[in-house]
């Protein structure tokens, strides 16, 4: 049986991403488009970590939706 | 016909031509060509005809020639020049303080008598296949200006495939050595990992960055990397390349996923340079495309935490596509980049039992010739894809196991230039050069002059 994930990352990275885009906009939101294009890019990294994931252990949770970062 | 650099030093050497001479004509090309190219960010014209002359007094006074005496060269922007920012391919550094010293490599070249007369173009950071730079614009593909170089290390490409200069170095993370020099039909080599000196070389990705050369014949890229390398303990390559060419060897053409979506003018060259080696097709290298995802995510993963601070705070400094793959990278938990490391490991143990079968391995280095420049997506197996993401998809494997590649340009009649890489076991670049030495000498490896 693989390992039980530790880290729901996605549930992490609303607070991640709103730090990384703080010189973006507005104090204590996320511009639309900073968010649109972090998800775009997140999901394609997501799915190379899906094509890991057949090789390897991957200790996380991969199946949570991008759509996790929608407004 | 431009001259070779080994003509150059050979000539300066010899009393026939000077340095000041042979760095003028380098500089009269790159005023005639690089307007439509846009190969270099910066020339240092006054400083080299300075360097060129004192060689041609030391060499008046009686000091011996170095083996690159009088050669013009260039570095992809991303080394350090004693008194220049080392600007990466980015403005985000544009008030960074002057380098004190030159960066080993381009200290080594210049002890041996090579002249620095540029920093050339590369994408930000050199986060990039394309080398369509979003502040200092696209360097164009000498053989057809209306395409990309590929890229990061793109004007070290387009330079020496023009003869602006007859060596020029990059760097390769993913294929940004190997991915230019094929689009733009000249020899490269990514040497094995840790095999040349990086320090002052800005980095993008710690565990995959390589330094190494671009030359347009592959007696030059030989006498490059024999000066690069010296001191590392390395047998000369170049004064035995002749005799290499005659050595027999064991090679293997990758098939799976590195003809994945080949376009068929890729497949031609890939069988030229097979059947001129006498080799094996179809030949399985598993988990190519586990290692090449590991390679993806490690990157951005890496190159996330190196920019940690001025993604955030400067960040419409940035090119906003290099930005926001950054900021994906940093999102990226450690777990995704625990496991590519353990795809890496599992990767070079198949390539370890491989290489007990075969001396070199062979395979495209992009599954396409150069897309045009702004083109965003092309058709791989039927689908459409991003230019930008899958140029690499042949060479990402390879450097995630850091073994040593010689990408030879093959050209097909009529058509636009394209590589084969020649891969062989880490720290046996001397196969890869015996195997690359054959293709030449069958006349399937050649660097075409372009048409400018």
């Amino acid at each position: 049986m693989p390992a039980a994930p530790t880290r729901r990352f996605w549930d992490l990275a609303e607070a991640d991403l709103a730090a990384l885009t703080e010189g973006d906009g507005p104090a204590g939101e996320i511009p639309a488009s900073a968010r649109a294009a972090v998800i775009e890019n997140l999901t394609i990294l997501l799915g190379h970590a899906r094509i890991m994931a057949a090789a390897v252990p991957v200790d996380t949770d991969l199946d949570a939706p991008a759509a996790a970062f929608a407004p | 016909m431009t001259p070779t650099a080994l003509e150059i030093a050979d000539r300066v050497g010899a009393g026939e031509l000077t340095a000041e001479a042979a760095v003028g004509e380098s500089l009269r090309r790159f005023v005639r060509l690089d307007g439509d190219l846009n190969a270099f960010t910066h020339v240092f014209a006054d400083r080299a005809l300075i360097e060129a002359r004192a060689i041609d007094s030391a060499l008046a006074a009686g000091a011996p020639p170095g083996p690159l005496c009088g050669v013009p060269f260039a570095v992809k922007n991303l080394y350090d020049i004693a008194g220049e920012a080392t600007l990466v391919g980015s403005v985000v550094r544009a008030d960074a303080a002057p380098a004190t010293s030159d960066a080993p490599l381009v200290a080594r070249l210049k002890a041996a008598g090579a002249i620095l007369i540029g920093a050339l173009n590369m994408d930000e950071f050199a986060y990039g296949f394309v080398t369509e730079n979003a502040h200092y614009g696209p360097t164009r593909n000498p053989h057809d200006l209306d395409r990309i170089v590929g890229g990061s290390s793109g004007g070290s490409a387009a330079a020496v495939a023009a003869g602006i200069v007859p060596l020029t170095l990059g760097s390769d993370t993913n294929g940004s050595i190997r991915v230019p020099a094929a689009l733009c039909g000249i020899f490269g080599l990514k040497p094995t990992f840790g095999r040349l000196d990086r320090t002052g070389v800005f980095p993008f990705v710690d565990s995959l960055d390589h330094a190494g050369p671009f030359a347009a014949t592959l007696t030059d890229l030989a006498a490059v990397y024999d000066v690069l390398a010296a001191g590392e303990g390395v047998p000369p390559i170049g004064r035995g390349l002749a005799a290499a060419a005659a050595r027999p060897l064991r090679v293997g053409v990758l098939g799976d996923h590195f003809t994945e979506g080949a376009f068929p003018e890729v497949l031609v060259s890939l069988q030229r340079a097979g059947e001129a080696l006498g080799a094996t097709f179809g030949v399985s290298l598993p988990g190519a495309r586990a290692a090449r995802s590991a390679a993806f995510c490690l990157t951005s993963y890496e190159g996330g935490r190196l920019h940690r601070e001025e993604v955030r705070t400067r960040a419409d400094l940035y090119d906003p596509a290099v930005r926001d793959r950054l900021r994906a990278g940093l999102l990226l938990p450690d777990e995704v980049a625990a496991a590519a490391q353990a795809v890496r490991r599992l990767f070079r143990e198949e390539a370890r039992r491989l290489f007990l079968d075969y001396d070199v391995l062979l395979a495209p280095t992009t599954p396409c010739p150069a897309p045009k420049i702004g083109q965003a997506t092309m058709l791989l197996n039927g689908e459409e894809v991003s230019v930008r993401r899958n140029l690499g998809a042949y060479t990402q494997p390879i450097s995630f196991i850091g073994l040593p590649v010689v990408n030879v340009p093959v050209f097909n009649a009529g058509a636009l230039p394209l590589g084969v890489q020649i891969i062989a076991p880490a720290w046996r670049e001397d196969l890869a050069f015996a195997a690359a030495a054959r293709l030449v000498a069958a006349g399937v490896a050649v660097a075409h002059p372009p048409p400018i």
